[in-house]
Formats: structure tokens, C-alpha cells, sequence
């Protein structure tokens, strides 16, 4: 009979830890390996635990507010800036820039996250430097397993869209290989759905990491992309698809992950 | 704070979650009942009422309203056995026994064989067939079946009544087994009913560690390594023959841990509240003849259909010849218990078959040596006999994989998916997606899915329809799987394997050497756990607990018995 109780203390005590956990945050880690947080604290707060959601009407909301503008048809400095999955895409985009007439500069940081961009200047130096009149920004892949990402994550979000201020932008969501934490609602509600292409319902084939869509598959993924900005997004620029594919990179300005 | 929230968490019924001894929900209300239990266990009114209670609360929160069914059942069968006691003559036993256990079968029937019944009648008369929308309420293979017995042991005057309806609910409801097994007998089950609760010391930490052991091997082994055992078994041609065959041993495991694991925290459970419901799994992979895989498999039904099928069929009593064939017929309709669908009647008749020719050869196979190398073979041969009829067990017809494929891509973008069948090829119909740039994404997965489907999109107002032809049955899907193993086999993927999937390749080795460790070691272990310390108790607990939210994939993956 004692026993049992000692049982349920010891429910309780480890209910208890996970909760005190969950709240906390420190992020215990074993080896490299993250010790994962339960969502106690999302499910005590009221955090919906599906990212779709409370975002969902959010979504909505901002989808009524914003309006398209009318398509620019001047020629564009295009600034794509982001992580690896950029490999895959500037070349195609290299391709579109060349047929409609833009020009383009490509900087790729390797592994980097939105906390990488929040906690320095390279969005804005870059920015500063090329002047770009539309950017693209690829950044999320990193990130997509993230727990409570919001709380961790969303003041770097607010941040670049600071150092983007007023330039056109598209922000380009990490290609899924699993559902993710909530990254891409995240950067959805901060951006809204006419700033957005929602990478993640797209199917890829994939190279052998798993993650990073093929060239063939990454060139397809452009061409989403391409036909969403030219009709879809709030400052519409002109994307017609090119006849041609090359495959030489454009010029890359590659920076290393931080150690 | 939403104190709805939490009312509809704790009490609320959520279809796509169907509640889980390895769910948090079930940790905060157990940790409830079982404080209430262990305050009022030796009140036997309060007790009984108590967990019939908790029992209807667990089955609503894992089937909704098909409780009632479950209380029908109860209702029914409590009345059908005083009923058939105290009927004088013999002729109106049997009458009533038939009308009970045409109700009890013809629920099961219905929830369970309607659809299978009706494509495979439309499949001879070749005419077009849309599945009725019936929703299998989980757990109603196992209470049919405990309450069967029940009946039948009423009928043999082998068991007497209830005292009252009390008793009869609270065996029937017994939450621990009620929605997946063990399924326990009446005549088992009901004398521990009958008697006042003891709550051993010894059996306290027993049970614990159960569920511990339970934990493990569900929501740890088998959970994580289904995960690419399910990409095989969804699209094998796309996968090497190494690849296919890891992925059916990682099944053989998977459903093992699954199944036992469950089992296990459901015995712990009671056992922690003084019942006992037996063993369920014996290291049935340690079997050196398939009749021995059938005496450590599955217990609980292989007992059930032994004593309740095989021997009222005649056993062994009447011949060889009909000894065979009660094997046989036992086996093909415990195959059938499984689901409705002819794969699992071939794997319930193929091992019906095995145990025939097994019955068959036994006094020559008694003359073998018992030594290493004899042993090494029969259990290889038996090892593998299993493993390959698991293949046709978990085999997925292509139509099965493709529509659970729309439905996920449907649920992603906040639509619905409906299958139709109809003559000749198999239409799924999705509602018009409302991100049109989207639309055509969803063609690609559906080629992905299989080899040979010829897709057509079709858009009118408001739905879009795919038409998928040539869709691969499960047989074709198996036979495909074994194909690539005999066929496709190269032992150069082994150290890619390895290198890529080495997490998987670690489970696997832990899950079978935790199988392959003689029972005595298991003993040792758990007496070394009673009696450690209190402190080195509760931090194995907590690290278990920790490894399972570390191992939870995105999607939890479901409990397979619960299909049955």
C-alpha cells in the first residue's frame, strides 16, 4: 500500500523535472545531443501545440489587409541571401536574372539561421553595399527542429525585416524533409503570406543528405518560386521563365559557418 | 487560463489521438486514479464502481461514442448468461447461446468485415463499390472476444454468473486490457474479480518495472525503428534488396515490441493494482518450431482460439487428418481476426499450414538430436518462416499507401480526401486545394508512390479529382519486397547502411538481443531493479521517460494492434 505511493511520487517527481524543463531556458545537452524539451509549457500557456493554428486566422487576417501592388517592370538588383539550400537555387535564378534582364548577387552563410542575421550586421552590410531594389531571403532549413522557436526565434525575425526596412522582399521558407517546429509559421506571420513562398508543401527529390533538394529538383523549386514572385507577392517583379538552363554559378559570396 | 482546454484534454475524445498508456494524458489521469485506487481499493463497491468508471473514461477517450457499444456488449452478454443459466432445457441454452454470439459476432461483422465483405462480393459481380463510412471502434476485436468466453464458459457450466452486473463491467472494462489485450478469459479474470483486492509488495515493483520494459520497446524501439520500415513497405522497388530485407527484419522487431510492449505495460499496470492477466509473450523469437512460435506468441489469443475453436472443432481427438485440418481452419480465422483483408487470411492459413506440417512431422523431428548445430537450423528455419509471412502481414496494398499519402497531403493543406472505388481503377477525389500554385504538387507524390499507377487529373467545380489506375494489391507489394531480397541483393550496401541509418541499425541489435537474453537473465535484472534504492529507482524512471521524449518522432506513431 505504501509502495503505490511511492509510485505515484515518483510520477509525480518526474512530471514535476519535465515541467520545471519545459519552463526553463536552458538547454540541457549530452555529447552534442539537445535534451529535448516536453510541451508542458506549451500546452500550460495555451501555445497551440499545431503550428497551423491559432496562425491560421492570423493568416487570414494579414491576407486581407495587405493588397498587391502593380507589377514593377524595371530592371532589378536582385539580392538572394541565405543558407545552403541557395546552392540549389541561384543557378536557375542566375538563369532568370540573365533572360528578364536583372542583375544579381548571391551570398551564401553557410548553415546559417535567423539568429545567425539577427545577431550581427551582414544583412544589413550587404544591404548597404549593393543596394539591392529586391531581395530574397533563404533562410529556415536550419531551423526547422527548433523547439519553442518562437520564444527563442522571432526577435531575430523582426530584426531583419528591420534591416530590410522598406526594400521589396520575398522570404523563401526552408523545403521540408519533416514537419517542422514552427519555423514557417513563424516567418509567416511576421512577413505575411504576400512576403512568403511556403516552401514546405512542395515535394523534392532529394540528394543523398536527405535535405537539399536535387539541381533538377532545386531548378524546379525556382520556378515556383519565380512564377509566385511575378504574380503572387505584394511588389510583383518580372520573372518570365527562361528557355535555357546554364549551369554555371553566379558569382557567390560565401561566407563560413560560425564556429 | 482555458479551463476548457484542460477539461477537453483530460476528458475530451480526439479521433486522430486515440488515448495511450505511452501518452501524457494518460500519465496525469493515471496519476489520479491511481491515488483514488490506492484510498479506496479495499472498499470493493467503491473500488468496482471506481474502475468501471475510469475504464468507460479511457474507452471514451480512445473511441468516442462507441462506448455505448461497449456497454451494450456488457448489458447484453451479463443478461444472456443468466438468461442461459437458468434456462431448464438444453435447446433453449443453445438458443440463447447462438442469439448471444450472433450478437457479440455480428458487431464485430459489421464494424470490422462489412467492406471486405461488399468489395469482394462487387469483385465477382464486377460492379462498382464505395466503402460505407464505418469507424472500427478500437479494442472491440478483444472485449468480443473476452466476453465470448465468458458466455461459452456459462454455456459448459464450467463457470457460474456474476454476483451481479458489477463484476461482469468491471472484468469487461478493465482499462489495462480493454482496448488491446491481453484478451482474458472469463474463468481467469473473473475469480480475481470475486475476491478482495491484495496489493502484494512484491507485485508493486514488478509491475513497474513492466511498464517500464513496456515503454522501452513500444515508444522507444518500435516507434523509431518504424519509421524507415514504413518507407520501405510504402515503395520497396525504390529500395536495394539489403534495404528491403532490413526493413523486414526491422518489422519482425517492430511489431514485436509494439505488440509485447503494450502488452507488458498493460500486465504492469494491473499487476501495480493486484490483477494478474498473465503472460502475453514468451520470447517467441527463441522458437524452435512453429508450434512452440504459436505457445510464446500472442498467448492470450493463441489460448483463446485454442480453447474456444480448436477444440470445439475436435482438437486432436478425431484423426489425424482432422487434426490438420482444425489447424488449419483455427489458424485461417485467427488470420482473419487480424483484419479484413485476404493478406491476413494468407498469413493466418500459411501458419496454419506450418503448424499441420510441423503436427505432421513431429515424431520424426523428436529423433533429431538436440545439439547446437540441430537447434542453430530449427530455430533459423522457424526464424524465417515468421519473418516471411510477416512480409504479407505488414504489406500494404499500393491503393492503401497512395490514398494515405492524399490524405496526409490533404490534412497538410486543411482539405479532405475521399476515396472512391469503382470498377476497374480506384478515384480519389480532393477538394480543390486554396493555394492553386500548390495543385500540382500533389501529382508528384502519388507517382512517387508506386511504379505502375497512371495518374489523371481531372478539376471540376470545386473538387479536383485523381485517378489512379492500375493500383498494386498487398500480395503484389509482398511478393515485389521478396522479389528484391532474392533478386536485388547486395551486400555492398551494408556499411552505407550502416553508416546512414546507424541509430536504426543500434535499436535493432538492443531490440533483439533484449529478445535473445535467456528469461533467468530478465529476472535477474528485474529482482536487481525491486530492490535497488528508492533514488536509483525513480532516476532510471526519469531517464526512461526523458529517452522516450528524446526517440518521439514528429508523428506518433499508432499502436498496430489497435487495427485489429
Amino acid at each position: 500500500m505504501n509502495l503505490i505511493w511511492k509510485v505515484i511520487g515518483m510520477l509525480i517527481v518526474t512530471a514535476a523535472i519535465l515541467t520545471i524543463y519545459s519552463f526553463s531556458d536552458y538547454e540541457a545537452r549530452i555529447g552534442g545531443v539537445i535534451i529535448k524539451k516536453t510541451k508542458i509549457r506549451e500546452f500550460i500557456l495555451g501555445i497551440p501545440d499545431d503550428p497551423y493554428g491559432k496562425s491560421i486566422t492570423r493568416r487570414d487576417t494579414v491576407n486581407k489587409v495587405q493588397k498587391q501592388e502593380p507589377m514593377d517592370t524595371t530592371s532589378q538588383r536582385i539580392m538572394i541571401i541565405g543558407d545552403s539550400m541557395l546552392e540549389g537555387l541561384m543557378l536557375r535564378l542566375k538563369d532568370y536574372t540573365a533572360f528578364n534582364h536583372h542583375d544579381l548577387r548571391t551570398i551564401i552563410w553557410y548553415s546559417s539561421t535567423t539568429d545567425y542575421f539577427g545577431n550581427s550586421d551582414t544583412l544589413s552590410y550587404f544591404i548597404k553595399q549593393y543596394k539591392p531594389t529586391f531581395i530574397m531571403l533563404v533562410v529556415g532549413a536550419n531551423e526547422m527542429f527548433v523547439s519553442d522557436i518562437i520564444r527563442k526565434r522571432n526577435k531575430y525575425v523582426k530584426k531583419m525585416l528591420k534591416d530590410i526596412d522598406t526594400i521589396s522582399y520575398v522570404w523563401v521558407g526552408p523545403p521540408n524533409w519533416k514537419e517542422d517546429t514552427g519555423i514557417n509559421d513563424m516567418i509567416l506571420n511576421n512577413v505575411g503570406p504576400m512576403h512568403y513562398f511556403p516552401s514546405k508543401n512542395l515535394n523534392y527529390k532529394r540528394f543523398k543528405d536527405g535535405a537539399h533538394p536535387t539541381h533538377e529538383s532545386a531548378s524546379m523549386w525556382m520556378d515556383s518560386i519565380a512564377s509566385w514572385v511575378m504574380n503572387k507577392s505584394m511588389k510583383p517583379i518580372v520573372l518570365k521563365m527562361p528557355l535555357t538552363k546554364s549551369k554555371n554559378s553566379p558569382n557567390t559570396t560565401i561566407l563560413q559557418p560560425l564556429r | 487560463m482555458n479551463l476548457q482546454r484542460y477539461i477537453d484534454f483530460l476528458f475530451g475524445y480526439d479521433k486522430s489521438s486515440p488515448m495511450m498508456f505511452n501518452s501524457g494524458v494518460f500519465l496525469i489521469l493515471f496519476v489520479f486514479f491511481i491515488a483514488i485506487y490506492a484510498l479506496i481499493h479495499k472498499n470493493k463497491i467503491s473500488v468496482t464502481i471506481f474502475v468501471i468508471a475510469f475504464g468507460l473514461l479511457f474507452y471514451y477517450k480512445s473511441s468516442g461514442w462507441y462506448l455505448w457499444v461497449l456497454i451494450f456488449t456488457t448489458f447484453a452478454d451479463y443478461s444472456f448468461a443468466i438468461i442461459i443459466t437458468k434456462a431448464k432445457q438444453q435447446i433453449y441454452k443453445r438458443l440463447f447461446l447462438i442469439i448471444s454470439l450472433c450478437i457479440s459476432f455480428g458487431l464485430l461483422f459489421h464494424f470490422k468485415y462489412t467492406n471486405f465483405l461488399l468489395l469482394n462480393f462487387h469483385a465477382i459481380t464486377g460492379t462498382n463499390f464505395q466503402p460505407l463510412d464505418i469507424f472500427l471502434p478500437i479494442g472491440v476485436s478483444f472485449y468480443t472476444f473476452q466476453s465470448v468466453s465468458y458466455i461459452l464458459e456459462i454455456y459448459w457450466e464450467r463457470l457460474k454468473p456474476t454476483r451481479n452486473i458489477l463484476d461482469y463491467a468491471f472484468f469487461i472494462t478493465f482499462f489495462p486490457q480493454l482496448v488491446a489485450g491481453p484478451i482474458v478469459k472469463a474463468n481467469y479474470f473473473l475469480p480475481q474479480v470475486a475476491k478482495p483486492i491484495t496489493i502484494k509488495k512484491e507485485d508493486v515493483y514488478a509491475g513497474l518495472w513492466m511498464v517500464m520494459i513496456g515503454l522501452f520497446k513500444k515508444a522507444i524501439i518500435a516507434d523509431y525503428i518504424s519509421q524507415y520500415n514504413d518507407l520501405v513497405f510504402a515503395n520497396p522497388s525504390q529500395y536495394s534488396g539489403f534495404e528491403n530485407l532490413m526493413a523486414v527484419y526491422g518489422y519482425t522487431l517492430q511489431i514485436y515490441c509494439d505488440f509485447s510492449g503494450y502488452s507488458d505495460m498493460a500486465i504492469g499496470i494491473a499487476m501495480i493494482m493486484g490483477f494478474d492477466l498473465g503472460i502475453n509473450f514468451n520470447f517467441p523469437y527463441q522458437s524452435k518450431n512453429i508450434t512452440d512460435f504459436w505457445r510464446r506468441w500472442h498467448i492470450s489469443l493463441s489460448s483463446w482460439l485454442r480453447e474456444y475453436l480448436y477444440i470445439p472443432l475436435g482438437g486432436n481427438k478425431k484423426g489425424k487428418v482432422r487434426t490438420y485440418i482444425n489447424l488449419f481452419l483455427t489458424m485461417f480465422l485467427g488470420g482473419l481476426w487480424h483484419g479484413a483483408s485476404w493478406k491476413f487470411v494468407f498469413w493466418g492459413a500459411w501458419h496454419g499450414i506450418g503448424l499441420a506440417i510441423h503436427k505432421a512431422t513431429k515424431k520424426v523431428l523428436d529423433k533429431v538430436p538436440n545439439r547446437l548445430p540441430t537447434n542453430a537450423i530449427s530455430w533459423f528455419v522457424t526464424f524465417h518462416f515468421v519473418v516471411f509471412l510477416w512480409i504479407f502481414f505488414r504489406a500494404n496494398d499500393l491503393n492503401h499507401e497512395v490514398y494515405k499519402h492524399v490524405e496526409d497531403i490533404a490534412i497538410n493543406k486543411r482539405t479532405e480526401a475521399k476515396i472512391v472505388h469503382s470498377k476497374g481503377h480506384n478515384t480519389l477525389i480532393v477538394s480543390m486545394f486554396r493555394n492553386d500554385i500548390l495543385v500540382d504538387t500533389i501529382k508528384q507524390p502519388l507517382a512517387e508512390t508506386g511504379n505502375n499507377l497512371r495518374i489523371k487529373k481531372e478539376v471540376t467545380a470545386g473538387t479536383e479529382t485523381i485517378i489512379v489506375n492500375q493500383v498494386e494489391d498487398a500480395f503484389h507489394v509482398a511478393w515485389s519486397i521478396v522479389g528484391n531480397i532474392t533478386t536485388d541483393m547486395d551486400f555492398a550496401y551494408a556499411f552505407p547502411f550502416l553508416k546512414v541509418r546507424y541509430l536504426w541499425v543500434i535499436l535493432l541489435v538492443i531490440g533483439f538481443a533484449m529478445h535473445s537474453t535467456p528469461g533467468n537473465w530478465n529476472l535477474k535484472i528485474k529482482e536487481s531493479y525491486i530492490k535497488s534504492p528508492y533514488l536509483l529507482k525513480l532516476i532510471v524512471f526519469v531517464i526512461l521517460v526523458q529517452l522516450v521524449i528524446q526517440f518521439k518522432s514528429a508523428d506518433v506513431q499508432p499502436f498496430i494492434y489497435f487495427q485489429f
